[in-house]
């Protein structure tokens, strides 16, 4: 018996191990763990997860060159600021601002690669949306988030045209191997186009979160990409739908805010001139996800008496400052002349914070005292600007710090985020297009159709709520900062030159330091005569950063591709644009 | 053999042999991978102003095809004992050659830019050398002991090829504060070798900065780089000078690879003193000092420490240095550019280590009921002789591909040592 036994106990010893070996290969392959692969993505949370992941690319990320708000790109190139600080901190930027950017710089390059990071995100989630199998996603579900993916891809697509020029045109039909083989020689606004008409036909108007992309600001978005291609008829056609129906996604109808300033301030999110947005959280885990783009760009060293304390980049422009001037009926001086030295705005450049000073008593629009800070003028709910001691280098950069997109001193704590190494991270979104851009953009499109009294309409919209005394910075006692004076274009426009002109001048005014001057320039095709002629008197007045400093048309109006690209991709695929 | 006498012993020796290696290579190397992570993916969708969804971004792209990277070694060795037993002499002469090696090839941005690209099977490395070592010992007198140690290598390194299609790739340094990377691994050259402009010397007015090749930023006192090379109108170098700086002028600037290596060993007994000591040299490698970014240039970190060299920086009428003009002014031809400045020799002769014992007589040792005594004194880092600028020329690196970059490394420290040693 027991001799059987035994023989009963080998056979079966022999049978495991006989079975051992006819496992496959893949009894040594252990799946990854803590780790997601592919086809767990199709799920209904995996898809919807997948989207989250690809609007979070939206504010960049800690990146300072790829967020919306392009503060570096648009601002600072358009001549509305400079880098700030000092001469040695963050020089990548130096030469950018300068227009002397080497296809090795790091600014191209950091732009580039999140933006494309954005883009694969979307084609990750166009992927899953075709690839599930899950019933609980349906048919619904698929035309919304496809429809939302698509408008952020346009999104993504757009920024790069507007940096790049054409750049490799990847969608989620493509591998990874035939990806890299797209060449940047393809014209894009086509497909940008294409992505956001789909995302206007298929999104609903109202979305269950504030901060999903809808209908109208995809339709609002396609218009947009209409006038950056000069097709203003439709533009036209599309603007007026918006201005007439447009919603947010909370289902408020489009209108501007009773005061300028609450645009940039946290507790106003979302509100009903919020057409799209970043949108920031803080004290989450991460300050990733705390508009990290524009964590340098706060006064330096005020200490607990100012916000952010680090790092005094973004610093306005001399010549930004002087254009808030205003005649005797509030209007703007549309000739140029408020860069002369009788309508130059008075600044304590040159003075310490010990040294007496007076601000200018001339007439200015109120816009002035939200878009820059200035000595003796409130700083928020903060203190006067003192100027000198809140500056880095004043000499390098200038008198003035960043005004908008800045906390509140109320706010400090529970709409910052203090984890991480400065007490920058702050809650407030920032506004990828708000209401008050889409009256200037459809003002501009009615001017090239011949409608010049409906775009003086727009404007003047756009100048009535500026005028809002309530909103005006006030001292302690209630009186205003400043000799505030702003009016209306009273007289129609019957010549398109001065209703242009106008227009223009409106957007720089009203969308000062949002990250769009540059971008505006080269559309209208005025970049050079505009940026060399700021360049000339900025760079008197700031010698070391931008003295001698040139705008090269036909070469500036983009970056470079980023070098590295090119090696890696090979120059028969990515080409060099012209000039680089 | 009886005939050559002063041959004791020889032995003649030859190896090949052959190793798997894949260190390094994360364990999810094949998988093409996705994650959640608050600080990479999550956002804040429904507008709380504090809190976020769960999102998920690509984090690794897989590479199922990876396989071990294969050193095959040769060599051929002599191993002698001569001159009467006096003199230990072992040479090698060898060659080893690294295929399909693994490293993280960068992916095109296109592709997006958080997942962690897979280890490749790229490159073909090969390195040469030979190794010579004599060792010595006897007897000057019935007190006097001796033994003495002689290590050389002599070192050729070279990247024989990469992965089709690519010809170099450039690797930043962990803290980088330039604008571009100062190096790179090309084929033909050595491994993690030195790459940016060519500093021909400082502009010494501005009658030659307007007769020099256009160059952003140029001034009297800045660095004038060689124009070596231009782009043509399909992107690629044409090997011609160009009459302008640009990213195309970038150029081989030397290797952190010791063409020498040496070391000597020497301990010397003489009654119950004995005194040992270890010297090393290296010899023919470059530094890349990026130390002197922060410590050569004014507005790196503006009213931070500098070095004491700037007291010898040019001015009109200082123009014999090398040490460009200390201003305030950060661009394309001061602080912001990989060059030939930051270049060294990183060639050094360094006498490790010292150490001086002394045991006590066994009368003694009785006396006190001691088995063994022993006092000593030692010291390493006794001193150092080279050219090089930084702290401490034996500088390390993060990984192969990027070694011999000067980040300001913390130096070795000189340390004393006392001890007494007792057995009962």
């Amino acid at each position: 018996m027991k001799n059987k036994s035994s023989k009963i106990l080998m056979l079966v010893a022999l049978g495991l191990v006989i079975n051992m070996w006819s496992c496959k290969k893949d009894f040594l392959e252990v799946a990854p763990t803590g780790q997601l692969t592919e086809s767990v993505l199709s799920s209904k949370k995996g898809i919807e997860g997948l989207l989250v992941g690809a609007y979070g690319m939206l504010g960049g990320r800690g990146n300072y060159f790829s967020g919306a708000s392009n503060w570096m790109n648009g601002s600072i190139l358009g001549g509305e600021a400079n880098k700030g600080t000092n001469s040695g901190d963050f020089n990548d930027i130096n030469p950018v601002q300068r227009f002397e950017t080497q296809v090795t710089s790091r600014i191209p390059s950091d732009r580039w690669g999140p933006l494309y990071e954005g883009i694969s995100r979307c084609n990750a989630v166009l992927k899953q949306v075709a690839a599930t199998t899950d019933a609980t996603v349906t048919a619904a579900d698929k035309t919304r988030i496809s429809a939302e993916a698509r408008f952020l891809r346009a999104h993504y697509y757009f920024e790069l045209k507007k940096s790049f020029g054409n750049v490799p045109y990847i969608d989620e039909s493509l591998t990874s191997e035939e990806a890299v083989k797209v060449a940047n020689t393809t014209e894009i606004w086509p497909f940008i186009e294409a992505d956001f008409k789909s995302a206007y036909d298929n999104l609903p108007e109202t979305q269950g979160a504030v901060g999903r992309a809808n209908k109208w600001a995809a339709a609002t978005y396609l218009a947009k990409t209409y006038l950056y291609q000069r097709k203003f008829a439709e533009a036209k056609t599309l603007f007026d739908l918006v201005i007439a129906n447009g919603k947010t996604a909370g289902g408020t109808k489009y209108a501007l805010l009773p005061k300028y300033v609450d645009n940039f301030n946290a507790e106003f999110d979302n509100n009903s001139e919020s057409v799209f947005a970043v949108q920031s959280a803080v004290n989450t885990g991460s300050v990733n996800v705390a508009n990290p783009d524009l964590v340098l760009n706060w006064p330096y060293n005020t200490g607990p008496a100012g916000p952010g304390n680090c790092c005094g980049f973004f610093q306005p422009s001399f010549e930004l400052g002087n254009s808030f001037r205003t005649d005797a009926n509030g209007l703007p001086l549309l000739d140029g002349s408020y860069n002369n030295p009788a309508n130059e705005l008075k600044t304590d450049q040159g003075l310490l914070s010990s040294a007496a000073f007076t601000p200018d008593a001339g007439n200015v629009d109120p816009r002035l005292d939200h878009s820059i800070g200035r000595r003796g003028i409130p700083y928020l709910d903060w203190q006067d600007f003192p100027g000198y001691d809140w500056i880095r280098d004043q000499a390098y950069a200038g008198p003035y710090a960043p005004k908008k997109y800045i906390y509140y001193k109320s706010q400090e704590g529970a709409l910052t985020d203090g984890s991480s190494w400065t007490r920058g991270y702050s809650a407030m979104n920032f506004t990828i297009i708000r209401f008050a851009d889409v009256l200037l953009m459809a003002a501009e499109a009615e001017i090239e159709v011949g409608n010049l009294e409906k775009a003086r309409e727009y404007v003047n919209m756009v100048r009535a709520r500026a005028s809002n005394p309530a909103s005006f910075v006030k001292k302690a006692d209630g009186s205003n900062a400043a000799s505030y004076v702003i009016g209306l274009y009273n007289s129609p426009w019957t010549d398109a030159t001065v209703a242009r002109l106008a227009t223009r001048f409106e957007r720089k005014l009203e969308l000062s330091g949002e990250g769009q001057r540059f971008f505006d320039l080269t559309r209208w095709g005025i970049a050079e005569s505009t940026l060399n002629a700021y360049l000339a008197y900025e760079g008197a007045k700031l010698p070391v950063a931008l003295g001698g400093a040139h705008f090269t048309a036909n070469k500036n109006e983009i970056y470079p591709i980023p070098q590295t690209q090119i090696d890696r991709q090979g120059s028969d695929v990515l080409h060099q644009n012209p000039g680089y | 053999m009886q005939s050559v006498s002063f041959i004791n012993d020889l032995k003649i020796r030859g190896g090949w042999g052959q190793m798997g290696n894949s260190n390094n290579v994360d364990p999810n190397n094949q998988f093409s991978l996705f994650s959640s992570s608050v600080g990479n993916a999550n956002y804040d969708l429904n507008g709380t102003n504090t809190s976020t969804l769960e999102g998920f971004y690509k984090s690794r792209v897989g590479n199922p095809d990876a396989k071990w990277e294969t050193s095959t070694t040769t060599n051929i060795g002599v191993d002698g004992l001569i001159l009467n037993g006096k003199l230990d002499v072992v040479i090698d002469l060898w060659k080893k050659s690294t295929e399909d090696l693994l490293f993280q090839v960068p992916l095109p941005d296109v592709l997006g830019n958080y997942a962690a690209s897979p280890s490749r099977n790229i490159a073909k490395m090969d390195n040469k050398g030979l190794d010579v070592q004599l060792i010595n010992k006897g007897n000057i007198s019935s007190g006097v002991k001796y033994e003495l140690t002689l290590t050389g290598s002599w070192l050729k390194n070279e990247i024989v090829s990469l992965a089709p299609g690519i010809e170099y790739f450039d690797v930043t340094p962990p803290t980088n504060r330039l604008s571009s990377t100062p190096t790179r691994n090309q084929i033909g050259y050595s491994i993690a070798s030195f790459y940016g402009y060519q500093v021909l010397n400082l502009f010494k007015d501005a009658a030659e900065v307007a007769g020099a090749p256009t160059q952003d930023g140029a001034g009297p006192g800045r660095f004038r780089f060689a124009d070596l090379n231009g782009f043509g109108a399909d992107g690629k170098l044409t090997g011609i000078p160009d009459g302008k700086i640009d990213a195309a002028d970038r150029t081989y600037l030397g290797s952190p690879v010791p063409k020498f290596l040496g070391g000597a060993n020497l301990k010397v007994i003489i009654g119950n003193f004995d005194v040992e000591t270890y010297v090393y040299t290296s010899v023919g490698n470059k530094i890349f000092n990026l130390s002197k970014w922060y410590t050569d240039f004014y507005p790196s970190f503006k009213g931070a420490a500098i070095s004491s060299r700037v007291k010898d920086s040019w001015t009109t009428s200082n123009t014999g240095t090398d040490l460009p003009i200390f201003e305030d002014v950060s661009n394309f031809s001061t602080n912001t550019q990989a060059n030939s400045f930051y270049v060294e020799d990183g060639s050094y002769f360094r006498m490790q280590n010292l150490s001086v014992g002394f045991n006590i007589p066994s009368a003694l040792l009785n006396k006190w009921k001691l088995s063994r005594a022993r006092i000593y004194v030692s010291t390493n880092n006794v001193f150092t002789v080279t050219k090089y600028k930084g702290l401490d020329p034996g500088v390390g690196g993060a990984v192969d591909t990027n070694f011999g970059v000067d980040i300001g490394n913390y130096p070795v420290t000189r340390s004393f040592l006392v001890g007494i040693g007792l057995s009962f």
